[in-house]
C-alpha cells in the first residue's frame, strides 16, 4: 500500500535586484507590472526614486536593494519591472522577475535571518531553485 | 429585521452629539448657570439614560440619571456660577457616560458609583434634593425597584416598549419590568388612528377591589374611551406585603392626559405607544412622568434613538464609505476625463469639442459637489478646544482661557480626522508651555490669565489655522543649546543658524526643552507628529515666535482633498504642477536681466528685484542635476513662473509652460512624505505623472525673505492706487499690454486679477453673449471690439472677479512704463485715457478703468436681467469710438 504524505506549500513571488533573490507572498502581490518608466522625485532619499503611474494611481517606488544596504548602487535603469504590493500604494523594483515558487513554510527559515538592522523587513530566508531568497514582510514595508 | 447595529450606532453617535454638547455648556456653568442650558442639558442626559435602557447600560443609565438630579437642584441655583470642581466632576461624568457608551464593561463599577455619588452631593449642596423629583415626580417612587409584568407586547412609531431595567435612586438595586404590547393593539390604535398609551396607578391601602370592581370605576370615569387591557400587579416594593398596582392600556380619541386626569387613582407612570397623525408624538417627559423608564426592546427602530434637536428633514445621514467610494469615482472620472479632453483636442471637429467641453463642465461641478458633500464642520475640532485649555491649565497650574475665532468654515472629513489630534496637542502645548505661571506674568507686566487665541479664516481656497498664545516666546538660545547637546548639529554649525532655522529643531523627533515631564507634555513626543500629520494632508506647519511677547502656530491647510488647478510647467523633461492660486504672473525670461548674487539668484522684474529658484538646483540633494553657474545663471529656464502667496514672493524658472489642469493629487506617503518642496504627484490628462510644487516649501528651502510688513504694506498701497482711477497722471506705472486685433490697449497691471487662454471653441453661446465655465464658475466674457479668434486671452479684472473676463487676442508683457502724453485732437476719448504706452516701435492706448468697469457691471446687470441685446444700446465701449480714439 503507497502512502502519501501531503505537505501544504504557500506561492511566493520570486524576483532578482541587484545580484539578490527576493520573495513575497502571492497573495500580498497586487501585480507585476512591464518595465515602466519612473518618475524621478527630487530630493528624495535615495531608496525611493520616484513614483510612477499605473492606471491613474500614483505608487512610491522602493529600491530594496538600497533599502536594505546604504552601500548598494543606485539604479541605473529608470524603466524596470514593478511588483506593486497589494496595500499601500507601493511598487518594489526590480531587475527581472523569476517565478511563482510553491515553497513549505517550514522551509522559510526566520533564524536564518542575520541583518538585525533590517530583521523587520524580512519573514525569513528560503533555499529555492534559484538559490537563496529573502522573503519579505510587506507589512513592515507599508508603513 | 431590525439590525441591532444600525441602532446601536445610531445610539452611539446620537450620544455623541449630546455629550459634545453637554461639555460646552458645562465649561460655560463657571460663568453661570442659564436656565436654558439646565434645560438642554437635562434634556440630552434624560436621552441618554433612555435610549441606555435599550442596551441596558446600567452604569449610562445611572449616571444619566444622577446628572438629571443635579441638574434639577441646579434650577434652584437661579443662574448662579458654580465652581471649578464642580465643572471638574461634571466633565468626568461626562467622560464616564461617553466611555461606558463606547466601550460598555471598561469603565470600574466603583468609579461609576463615585461618580454618581458625588453627583448627588453636588445637588444636595445645589439645594435640591437626590431624592426629589426630576420630572415633578414623587419621592418614594425614586427609592423603589419595580417588578412586575404587564400585558403583552409590541412597539412601533414614537415609542420603545418591553424591557428593560428600572433605575433606582441610589443605582444599586434594579430590577426588570417589561411591558409587552400586542402587534394588533398598535394596528388598531393606527387604523383607528386613535392614541394608544399604558398608564400605571398605585393603589393605596384600602383599595382591595377586585379586578372587575376597578373595571367598573374606569368605565364610569372614562366614558366611551377603550379600555383595552387591565391587570393588577404586585410591585413589591418598599414594605414586605407589597403595594398594588393597576397598569391599563388604553386607546382613546382624547389626549392621555384628559384621561388620566379623570382616573382616580395615584399615577406613577405612564407611556404614549401610539399617536394620532394629527396628534403631538410625545416627548420623553410626556411619556415617564416618573423616573422608571419603560425601554424599549431590541425590536425598537433606529428611528427610536431619541434626538436632543429636532430632526431635518432637510438632512440625512449617509454613510462616510459611501462617500468615500464616490469620491475614489469621481477621482477616476477626472483621471479618464482628462486623457479624453487631452485626445479630443487634437481633433478639429468642433462639434465633438464643444459636447465633450460640456461633459468636461459636468464632471467638474459633480467634482466639486461631491468634495462639498464630505466637508464637516470645524467647530467638531474646536468644541474641544475650552476643555482642553481648562484641564490643561489645572494641571499645569496655569491660569489660562481661550478665545476662539471661527467663521463657519468647512474642511474635507478625512482632513477633520486627521487634524483633531494635533490641534489638541498644539493647544496643551500652549499652556503647558507657552503660558507662564502667574507670579511670572504679574512679574512681565502681563495680565495674571494668559490667553490662548485660536483662529481659522479662509485664504484663497485653504483654510488657515492659527494658534497662538501670549506666553514667553521660544527660548531659541535654549533650543540652539539642546540641539547640539542631542547632536543634532555641530556648536560652530548652531551659531551660523537663522531663528527660523532654530526654531524648526522644535519638529525633530524627541525634541524637548522642558525641565521636568509633566502630565501633559515635555517628553519630547508630539510636534514632529504634528507636523507629519500636517504634511499627510497636504498641510505646511509653521511656527513664529516673538520673545516675551508668545508663540503662534500656523498651518495652512487645504479645504478638500486636493483636486487642484495648477499649471503644468516642464523643467529638465519633467513635469511639475503650481497651484494657479499661487501665481502672480508669468514671464518670458531676458537672459539679461537674470543675474546671480551670494549664491542666490534674482531677476530684474520692472523695478523689483524677484528671488528666483531653480528647482532642480534646490531639491536635488543627491546632486544629480548639474550646478548652475555664474556664466549660466539662467540654466534652462525659458520662462519664470512668478509665484505669491501671503508670505512670500518670488519666480520659479522653468523650461516650459503646458496647460492648466485639474490635477487629482495623491500626496506623498511613506519615505516621500518627508522629501521637501514637493508634496504630492497627479496623472496629467497623456498619463505623465507632475509633481506638485508646494510653494511655501520652496520659498523656505530656497530662503527667499519673507515679504515684510513694510513690503505688504506697500503693495496695498499700489493696489489701492490702481483701485483709484488717473492712472494716466502717474508718472510710471505698471501696465499689461495685449492687442484685440489690430489694435493694442494698456491696462493698470494692478487692476488684474489674473489671466487665463482657452480656445474659442471651449466658450458657451447665451443669449445676449459668450460664457466661460471652469468648474461652478461661470464667467460672462465681455468684448470690446467685435472679432473671432482660434485663441483667446481672458483678462479678469480685481474689482468683479471671476464674474466676467475680457477678451483680448493676444497677450504682451508686463512693462513699467511712463505715460506718454496725446494731443488734444477734439474727439471724445470718454472709453480712453489721454495717453499711450509706448513698447518698441509699437503704442497701446490706455483704457480707462473706472469707464471700463461701469461698462462690464452694467453688462452685467443686462445679462442678468435676460434683456434682449437687440432692446437696448450696449452700455459698453462702442467699438467706433475706441476706434476713433485709436485713429
Amino acid at each position: 500500500m503507497k502512502t502519501i504524505t501531503e505537505t501544504k506549500t504557500v506561492p511566493i513571488l520570486t524576483w532578482e535586484l541587484g545580484g539578490q533573490c527576493y520573495g513575497l507572498h502571492l497573495d500580498q502581490c497586487k501585480e507585476v507590472t512591464e518595465a515602466m518608466l519612473i518618475e524621478r522625485v527630487l530630493g528624495a532619499p535615495p531608496e525611493t526614486p520616484g513614483v510612477v503611474n499605473i492606471r491613474g494611481e500614483v505608487l512610491t517606488v522602493i529600491n530594496l536593494a538600497i533599502l536594505l544596504d546604504k552601500q548598494a548602487e543606485e539604479l541605473k535603469e529608470i524603466k524596470t519591472p514593478l511588483i506593486r504590493l497589494k496595500h499601500g500604494n507601493i511598487a518594489l523594483i526590480a531587475n527581472k522577475v523569476l517565478d511563482i515558487l510553491d515553497v513549505p513554510p517550514a522551509e522559510i527559515d526566520s533564524t536564518a535571518v542575520r541583518d538585525d538592522k533590517n530583521a523587520a523587513y524580512f519573514e525569513g530566508i528560503a533555499q529555492t531553485k534559484f538559490g537563496l531568497v529573502t522573503v519579505l514582510n510587506t507589512a513592515r514595508l507599508e508603513n | 429585521m431590525i439590525n441591532y447595529d444600525e441602532i446601536r450606532e445610531s445610539f452611539e453617535r446620537t450620544s455623541g452629539e449630546i455629550l459634545d454638547r453637554a461639555e460646552e455648556l458645562i465649561l460655560k456653568f463657571e460663568s453661570e448657570t442659564a436656565p436654558a442650558w439646565l434645560d438642554e442639558l437635562f434634556r440630552g442626559m434624560h436621552t441618554i439614560k433612555g435610549n441606555a435602557g435599550i442596551f441596558e447600560m446600567e452604569t449610562v443609565a445611572n449616571l444619566a440619571h444622577a446628572y438629571e438630579d443635579y441638574l434639577s437642584a441646579c434650577r434652584l441655583l437661579n443662574g448662579q456660577a458654580v465652581n471649578g470642581e464642580t465643572v471638574d466632576i461634571l466633565l468626568k461624568a461626562v467622560d464616564a457616560i461617553r466611555l461606558s457608551i463606547l466601550e460598555p464593561d471598561t469603565l470600574p463599577a466603583e468609579q461609576a458609583e463615585r461618580l454618581a455619588d458625588a453627583l448627588k452631593a453636588l445637588a444636595r449642596e445645589a439645594g435640591g434634593n437626590v431624592n426629589g423629583s426630576t420630572n415633578g415626580t414623587s419621592q418614594a417612587s425614586h427609592n423603589v425597584p419595580l417588578n412586575g409584568n404587564g400585558n403583552s407586547h409590541n412597539g412601533n412609531g414614537h415609542n420603545g416598549n418591553g424591557n428593560g431595567s428600572i433605575g433606582t435612586a441610589n443605582g444599586t438595586e434594579h430590577s426588570k419590568f417589561k411591558l409587552k404590547v400586542p402587534q394588533k393593539l398598535i394596528e388598531a390604535a393606527r387604523t383607528g388612528d386613535e392614541y394608544l398609551f399604558a398608564v400605571l396607578f398605585l393603589l393605596e391601602e384600602g383599595d382591595n377591589h377586585t379586578l372587575e370592581e376597578f373595571n367598573n370605576t374606569l368605565k364610569e370615569s372614562l366614558g366611551n374611551e377603550t379600555v383595552l387591557r387591565s391587570a393588577l400587579i404586585n410591585t413589591k416594593w418598599s414594605k414586605p406585603g407589597g403595594d398594588t398596582g393597576l397598569l391599563l392600556m388604553v386607546q382613546s380619541k382624547a389626549h392621555p392626559e384628559s384621561i388620566i386626569e379623570r382616573i382616580p387613582f395615584k399615577l406613577l407612570y405612564k407611556k404614549i405607544l401610539h399617536s394620532p397623525t394629527n396628534g403631538n408624538p410625545p416627548t420623553p417627559e410626556e411619556n415617564t412622568r416618573k423616573d422608571p423608564v419603560v425601554p424599549a426592546t431590541s425590536e425598537t427602530s433606529a428611528a427610536d434613538i431619541q434626538t436632543p434637536v429636532t430632526r431635518n428633514k432637510d438632512i440625512m445621514t449617509v454613510k462616510a464609505g459611501v462617500l468615500d467610494k464616490l469620491f475614489q469615482l469621481i477621482r477616476e472620472t477626472v483621471l479618464v476625463r482628462n486623457e479624453h479632453m487631452g485626445k479630443i483636442g487634437r481633433h478639429s471637429d468642433a462639434d465633438l469639442n464643444r459636447s465633450a467641453g460640456q461633459l468636461a463642465n459636468y464632471i467638474s461641478r459633480l467634482q466639486e459637489i461631491i468634495l462639498k458633500t464630505r466637508l464637516q464642520s470645524l467647530n467638531l475640532v474646536f468644541a474641544r478646544i475650552p476643555r482642553i485649555v481648562r484641564e490643561t491649565a489645572r494641571l499645569s497650574g496655569k491660569q489660562a482661557t481661550v478665545q476662539i475665532e471661527e467663521s463657519n468654515i468647512e474642511l474635507d472629513k478625512s482632513i477633520i480626522d486627521e487634524i483633531a489630534d494635533p490641534v489638541i496637542h498644539l493647544i496643551r502645548n500652549a499652556v503647558d508651555h507657552g503660558i507662564e505661571p502667574a507670579h511670572v506674568r504679574l512679574a512681565a507686566g502681563k495680565p495674571e490669565t494668559g490667553t490662548v487665541n485660536v483662529s481659522a479664516v479662509m485664504e484663497d481656497s485653504a483654510v488657515v489655522l492659527t494658534f497662538s498664545d501670549d506666553g514667553a516666546g521660544l527660548d531659541l538660545g535654549r533650543i540652539r543649546e539642546k540641539a547640539v547637546r542631542n547632536g543634532l548639529v555641530s556648536a560652530d554649525a548652531a551659531a551660523a543658524l537663522t531663528d527660523e532655522q532654530v526654531t524648526d529643531f522644535i519638529f525633530e523627533a524627541g525634541f524637548s526643552t522642558a525641565e521636568k515631564i509633566t502630565e501633559t507634555s515635555g517628553r519630547g513626543v508630539g510636534l514632529d507628529s504634528v507636523k507629519t500629520a500636517f504634511q499627510n494632508i497636504g498641510a505646511h506647519l509653521e511656527v513664529i515666535s516673538n520673545p516675551g511677547r508668545g508663540t503662534t502656530f500656523r498651518a495652512t491647510v487645504p479645504q478638500t482633498l486636493s483636486i487642484l488647478t495648477c499649471l503644468v510647467v516642464t523643467l529638465k523633461n519633467q513635469r511639475y504642477a503650481i497651484n494657479q492660486k499661487n501665481i502672480k504672473e508669468l514671464v518670458s525670461v531676458n537672459p539679461e536681466l537674470l543675474s546671480r548674487q551670494n549664491g542666490f539668484r534674482y531677476y530684474q522684474l520692472r523695478r523689483e528685484l524677484l528671488p528666483v529658484v531653480d528647482l532642480t538646483e534646490l531639491l536635488d540633494t543627491n546632486g544629480n542635476s548639474a550646478k548652475a553657474t555664474k556664466a549660466d545663471s539662467s540654466g534652462d529656464g525659458r520662462f519664470i513662473v512668478v509665484i505669491r502667496t501671503k508670505l512670500y514672493a518670488y519666480g520659479i524658472l522653468v523650461n516650459n509652460i503646458l496647460d492648466p489642469e485639474d490635477l487629482v493629487v495623491n500626496n506623498f506617503q511613506h519615505r516621500l512624505a518627508r522629501t521637501h518642496g514637493l508634496s504630492g504627484a497627479g496623472v496629467l490628462g497623456d498619463g505623465m505623472v507632475a509633481q506638485v510644487v508646494d510653494v511655501a516649501a520652496v520659498a523656505r528651502l530656497a530662503e527667499v525673505p519673507k515679504m515684510s510688513a513694510a513690503a505688504e504694506a506697500h503693495n496695498l498701497k499700489a493696489l489701492a492706487q490702481a483701485e483709484g482711477e488717473n492712472q494716466a497722471a502717474a508718472d510710471i506705472g505698471e501696465w499689461i499690454l495685449f492687442n484685440i486685433g489690430p489694435y493694442g490697449f494698456a491696462l493698470p497691471a494692478q487692476s488684474i486679477l489674473r489671466l487665463e487662454s482657452i480656445r474659442s471653441e471651449n466658450m458657451e453661446d447665451i443669449v445676449g453673449g459668450r460664457i466661460y465655465r471652469r468648474g461652478e464658475t461661470i464667467s460672462h466674457v465681455y468684448n470690446i471690439i467685435k472679432g473671432s479668434f482660434e485663441i483667446e486671452h481672458l483678462i479678469f479684472l480685481r474689482d468683479v472677479g471671476e464674474k466676467a473676463a475680457l477678451s483680448c487676442s493676444q497677450l504682451h508683457n508686463i512693462v513699467h512704463k511712463p505715460v506718454e502724453s496725446a494731443e488734444a485732437d477734439g474727439h471724445d476719448r470718454e472709453n480712453l485715457l489721454n495717453g499711450y504706452i509706448i513698447e518698441g516701435d509699437k503704442s497701446y492706448g490706455l483704457l480707462n478703468t473706472e469707464r471700463l468697469l461701469k461698462a462690464v457691471r452694467s453688462e452685467l446687470d443686462r445679462r442678468a436681467q435676460h434683456i434682449n441685446p437687440e432692446d437696448e444700446q450696449p452700455a459698453g465701449i462702442e467699438e467706433k469710438t475706441v476706434q476713433e480714439a485709436l485713429a
